[in-house]
């Protein structure tokens, strides 16, 4: 699968160079509507769920789809009903082709990135698309 | 971990050499346990044999520090020979316990500016790679790799230091010590200490300062830096180790500004309207309070381009402020850009919230230039404003930006640095080189715009502006992509 990444993808890239060690949270007893709004404010499509200034759990765009509006769920359902509580996650001293085998292998688009067992970031799918993208912008807005 | 730092020793005859500083900053060394001396860096004045031998024998009688690197005078005159006759491989790699140090040659043989070649650059790079799970992660080179005040005109910079400074910061480095411009300094740039030492023992110094050297203590928790002037006084910063990555509770939204620079409008296919008018039909649509474009409106100052500029940008529907690059004033721009789009110094307030422009350029020049009674006026204008959020927009960078040669062409950056640090100015926007950065120094937060809708940008995002939120506690920085729209956080920080 890795063979048609971009080059800049293909050697043993470190994780810690690319990832944003930053990412955005919500309580877990907020509602679904707060966290759809947290989403669309910073147009991200995944968020983690604290309590106690614990992470307990993750949910993306695609949990709100399936577990609540697929549902006929209220937008008052808390976070908590509807986030994944098994996190799956890598290290950052890993690379990147080890942190796509990770989602290949998981069969998802997002991964949470630790160190010293401390949620420190995200990895998302669409991360690995910022290369291909200029070499497609450019050829579309040729003027 | 207890660090003793000297830098710049520049050993010679009398005329530049003060042998009694020389002693007197190894006796406070002996007087105490330190775990490592470093020396960052000119041991020599001019890298002849005469001076290193004489270094060598100070060192023998005293003790040899345990990492050195070579500055810019140590490789005058052929000296980096010399240096790895008497001291050793310029450039390596020390490991012990769970720390990493990595010794860099920043020096350009007979140049006072400094360049880290490619080899070495890869060797610092795989190196903090292959040891990046080390607890206590040291970076020692001889320039400096962000602009040091006091020191008159920024210049013998390193060519590649934004290059560097990124892979410091990507890498969670927890310190990087540096002499070179004999004016001790200490910022923390996101989660890393940087550590400049002033002259251990060169007679000259600047304004009239004294020798002086740094002791640092790199404890769990926290970094503690010393400034130990040579006059008995010292200057004491502590900087937590900890960082915050997880942000939930940013609070009401105070306002959102939009960032951008080098549209570059003209008739020439440099400029890329199409890409200017997604932008601009994006950012209508994102119910932000104020536009800050800094620098490079048009590609360059001819009344066709501003005739043009003007009628494009009065379709955006939040006000407009600006701030000239020097292509905006060059030709007749220098009577246009005040005619077309007002002051060159322009300032605006919004819910408590006071945003000052700066002009940093000068007609047909790249090089910038504030000086020393605007930068006074500037910030005495901000004391007035103690108790709100203050924002300083200006075309030139103040911090290297990555993937693009170091100049120093904002020739007094190192001391408007030190101002805006000092000032606690809570955000300051730039517009240089095309390419978007972000980072927090100290208290405020640095941010410059990529280029909007010119071919030549150095982002592999594409062409770009960057959308802020100021929230009650935080700040958010998120990169815009002009086509297309999609978007990428730059940084999260909170408000101090």
């Amino acid at each position: 699968m890795t063979q048609n990444l971009p080059d800049f993808l293909q050697g043993e890239f470190p994780l810690r160079e690319f990832v944003t060690k930053k990412l955005i949270g919500i309580q877990s007893s907020s509602t679904v509507q707060e966290a759809a709004q947290k989403m669309t404010d910073f147009n991200i499509s995944s968020l983690v769920a604290l309590k106690n200034d614990e992470v307990v759990g993750f949910m993306t765009e695609s949990d709100l789809k399936k577990k609540v509006v697929a549902l006929g769920k209220s937008s008052d359902t808390p976070v908590s009903e509807i986030m994944n509580d098994k996190l799956i996650k890598i290290n950052i001293n890993l690379t990147i082709k080890e942190a796509m085998q990770e989602m290949v292998d998981n069969d998802i688009k997002h991964l949470l990135v630790e160190e010293n067992d401390e949620i420190i970031g995200i990895l998302t799918f669409t991360d690995f698309l910022t290369i291909e993208q200029q070499k497609l912008e450019t050829f579309i807005a040729r003027e | 971990m207890k660090i003793f730092h000297i830098s710049d020793s520049h050993v010679s005859s009398p005329s530049h050499f003060n042998i009694d500083s020389f002693e007197k900053a190894y006796h406070e060394y002996e007087n105490d346990v330190y775990d490592l001396l470093i020396h960052s860096g000119d041991i020599t004045q001019g890298g002849q044999k005469e001076e290193y031998q004489k270094a060598s024998e100070l060192f023998d009688k005293h003790v040899w520090p345990d990492v050195l690197v070579p500055g810019n005078h140590d490789k005058r005159s052929g000296g980096l020979s010399l240096f790895e006759k008497y001291i050793g491989d310029p450039n390596g790699v020390k490991i012990f316990d769970d720390t990493l140090i990595v010794r860099v040659d920043s020096g350009v043989p007979d140049k006072n500016d400094g360049r880290v070649g490619m080899v070495t650059f890869n060797m610092v790079k795989n190196n903090l790679k292959k040891y990046q799970n080390k607890d206590l992660k040291i970076l020692i080179l001889h320039h400096h790799l962000v602009p040091i005040p006091m020191t008159g005109r920024e210049r013998n910079v390193l060519t590649n230091a934004g290059d560097l400074l990124e892979l410091v910061l990507g890498f969670d480095v927890d310190l990087v010590l540096m002499g070179h411009k004999h004016y001790p300094n200490v910022y923390k740039i996101e989660n890393t200490v940087f550590v400049n030492a002033g002259t251990v023992s060169d007679k000259k110094t600047r304004h009239g300062d004294v020798n002086s050297y740094n002791t640092i203590t790199v404890e769990k928790e926290k970094i503690d830096v010393k400034i130990k002037r040579l006059d008995d006084t010292e200057t004491f910063h502590s900087f937590p180790r900890k960082e915050k990555h997880i942000y939930h509770n940013f609070g009401a939204k105070h306002a959102r500004i939009v960032q951008m620079s080098n549209s570059y409008i003209s008739q020439s296919s440099k400029f890329q309207k199409t890409h200017f008018e997604k932008a601009r039909s994006k950012i209508n649509n994102t119910d932000s309070d104020l536009i800050i474009h800094c620098g490079g409106i048009v590609e360059e100052g001819i009344k066709k381009n501003y005739d043009s500029a003007r009628k494009l940008f009065s379709r955006f529907d939040p006000p407009l402020l600006f701030t000239p690059a020097g292509r905006d004033i060059n030709y007749l721009g220098y009577r246009l850009f005040p005619h077309y789009f007002g002051d060159f110094d322009q300032e605006y307030e919004t819910d408590g919230i006071i945003f000052k422009g700066i002009s940093s350029s000068q007609y047909d020049s790249k090089t910038g230039f504030i000086g020393e009674t605007e930068r006074k006026q500037l910030f005495e204008s901000f004391q007035d404003y103690e108790d709100k959020f203050t924002c300083l927009f200006l075309h030139h960078n103040v911090i290297p930006i990555p993937h693009a040669r170091e100049k120093g062409l904002l020739e007094d950056s190192g001391d408007l640095l030190h101002e805006i640090v000092k000032h606690d100015i809570d955000l300051v926007l730039t517009g240089t080189s095309s390419h978007p950065y972000a980072l927090k120094i100290n208290n405020t937060v640095i941010v410059n715009a990529n280029s909007l809708s010119s071919v030549y940008t150095r982002s592999f995002f594409g062409n770009s502006y960057n959308l802020i939120d100021i929230f009650e506690k935080n700040i958010v920085v998120t990169e815009i992509n002009s086509l297309w729209g999609n978007k990428k956080i730059l940084g999260i920080w909170e408000r101090e």
